[in-house]
């Protein structure tokens, strides 16, 4: 341990200087939910099968919303989609504007939103929290 | 009596958590104290309950997999792999071999992973802070591994009813191996300096020595149990593809403190070999079967061995998407009684390590 000591002099920190140097994500790192939501049909079985219930679905009002700070990335909501709209991205939601309280929470809504026509146009990027 | 007279002195009682700066977790002991020497142990879990348990039958049985794994944040895949493993025995499915093999490799992970933290929390109870540092900077690179293959740091994610949910490529399974050389190494030399260095080994050896009989007879499990000298790991029962591996129960004989760490540093290096073993003829093929439908009428039970032993996984379902009943007999739950036997006789400043060397996960015992 004495050896250790004295080399640790001589070494670089084992620490990264964040937020200067940030380890990129894994392809596999399960960093936020995802949804395409003109594909959505605004079912609720993510809402249904989240086990955190982040997720909160209002077929009437055409409204998406996810909760990030409840979400907790397990994925259960991909696997129940049954038009694959949703989708795991590997980088993480940023942090919350605390300026604007419901930034925690993302939106989508039908009215900004329109669904796409049929047959499914190519899935246009939605902006996301 | 005169306030000139002193009463003879009497047992003190200490009140030993459930804040404590070695305890990770809440654990409450009050310990009934003759002079410096513990002549008793009383202990009290109850401050992290829950109600985990009760959720099954709220919570489609697919999907309450997600929460098994959140019943510990260190043994989190062993806990959702468990359930899984119930249910399957309840649905009769077999998971394909690549599921298995993957499902070994990341348990495995687990336990290094488990382990290393163990040793830093337990030379942080010995406030050998070096030591302390150097052990988690090893571990670090077993959590990012975990990352890469299976997606989280510390809650995988990737068990599945009917199989694993990742598929990391044998190239990036490759290069996991590659990656965590020089944890191996690294392993090894701080094995040497729980053996050797003198402020250990004043603090860990001849501490804490729970007996083969009493080990046995109090039920201790784990690493706790193979310490005293008893060779039982749950893994020689073949679950996932423990049967295809070949590796050694690592056991110890003296049964106090360093025995225990000492088994827990050798595991280290054993699990690394399974992991070699696992890479090495990981077969093609899918890694999940599809399930589909309500469960049957029954119940069902496994077993499998976490990094601090034994844990027990009992399901029982009534035909419903809601299974009825979902029971975990967690390895710490196992160890409280060995515990308490370690304890008793030891002197108070040896408490925190006695505690430690059990390695207490009080989250998963109240789940």
């Amino acid at each position: 341990m004495a050896r250790t000591a004295f080399r640790n002099f001589f070494t670089k920190p084992a620490t990264r200087r964040y937020p200067f140097v940030v380890r990129p994500v894994f392809e596999a790192t399960r960093g936020r939910i995802l949804n395409d939501f003109p594909k959505c049909i605004l079912c609720s079985m993510c809402a249904k099968h989240c086990p955190a219930n982040a997720i909160v679905v209002d077929k009437a009002a055409g409204l998406w919303r996810i909760d990030r700070f409840a979400c907790v990335i397990c994925g259960a909501c991909i696997r129940a989609c049954p038009v694959k709209c949703l989708a795991m991205s590997n980088e993480r939601a940023k942090g919350i504007d605390f300026s604007d309280i419901p930034g925690r929470t993302h939106e989508h809504n039908r009215a900004t939103e329109p669904a796409a026509p049929k047959p499914a146009a190519p899935a246009a990027g939605t902006p996301n929290a | 009596m005169s306030a000139h007279e002193k009463a003879a002195p009497g047992p003190t009682v200490i009140p030993f958590g459930p804040q404590h700066p070695v305890l990770p977790e809440p654990l409450h002991f009050d310990l009934v104290l003759q002079d410096e020497k513990v002549i008793d142990a009383i202990p009290q879990i109850g401050y992290i309950h829950r109600g985990l348990e009760l959720l099954v039958d709220k919570r489609d049985y697919l999907d309450y997999v997600h929460v098994a794994e959140r019943i510990c944040g260190i043994c989190s895949f062993m806990h959702g792999m468990g359930y899984c493993e119930a249910v399957e025995t309840l649905l009769g499915i077999t998971v394909p071999d690549r599921g298995r093999w993957l499902r070994t490799f990341w348990c495995e992970l687990e336990r290094v992973h488990s382990h290393l933290l163990w040793l830093g929390l337990g030379a942080d109870s010995l406030g050998f802070e070096n030591l302390f540092m150097a052990a988690w900077r090893a571990r670090e690179t077993v959590v990012d591994v975990a990352e890469e293959t299976a997606g989280g740091r510390v809650i995988f994610g990737s068990a599945l009813v009917g199989g694993v949910s990742k598929d990391p490529s044998d190239e990036t399974l490759k290069r996991c191996i590659a990656a965590m050389k020089p944890v191996r190494a690294e392993t090894l030399r701080l094995a040497n300096v729980v053996m050797n260095e003198s402020t250990v080994r004043h603090r860990f050896e001849g501490v804490g020595v729970l007996s083969k009989e009493m080990a046995y007879a109090l039920g201790a499990v784990g690493p706790m149990l193979r310490a005293s000298g008893v060779d039982y790991d749950v893994r020689r029962r073949g679950y996932a593809a423990y049967a295809e591996v070949d590796f050694e129960t690592v056991t110890e004989t003296a049964g106090d403190c360093m025995a225990r760490a000492l088994v827990r540093v050798r595991e280290i290096e054993q699990s690394f070999h399974i992991m070699d073993q696992i890479v090495a003829t990981m077969p093609s093929g899918p890694v999940a079967v599809p399930v589909k439908g309500m469960p049957p009428v029954g119940e069902a039970w496994v077993r499998l061995e976490q990094p601090r032993g034994e844990v027990l996984y009992y399901v029982r379902s009534n035909g419903t998407r809601n299974l009825e009943r979902f029971r975990v007999r967690t390895p710490t739950f196992a160890n409280v009684p060995a515990m308490v036997e370690a304890v008793r006789g030891a002197s108070l400043a040896d408490v925190p390590n006695i505690i430690l060397t059990i390695d207490p996960c009080i989250s998963c015992t109240e789940r």
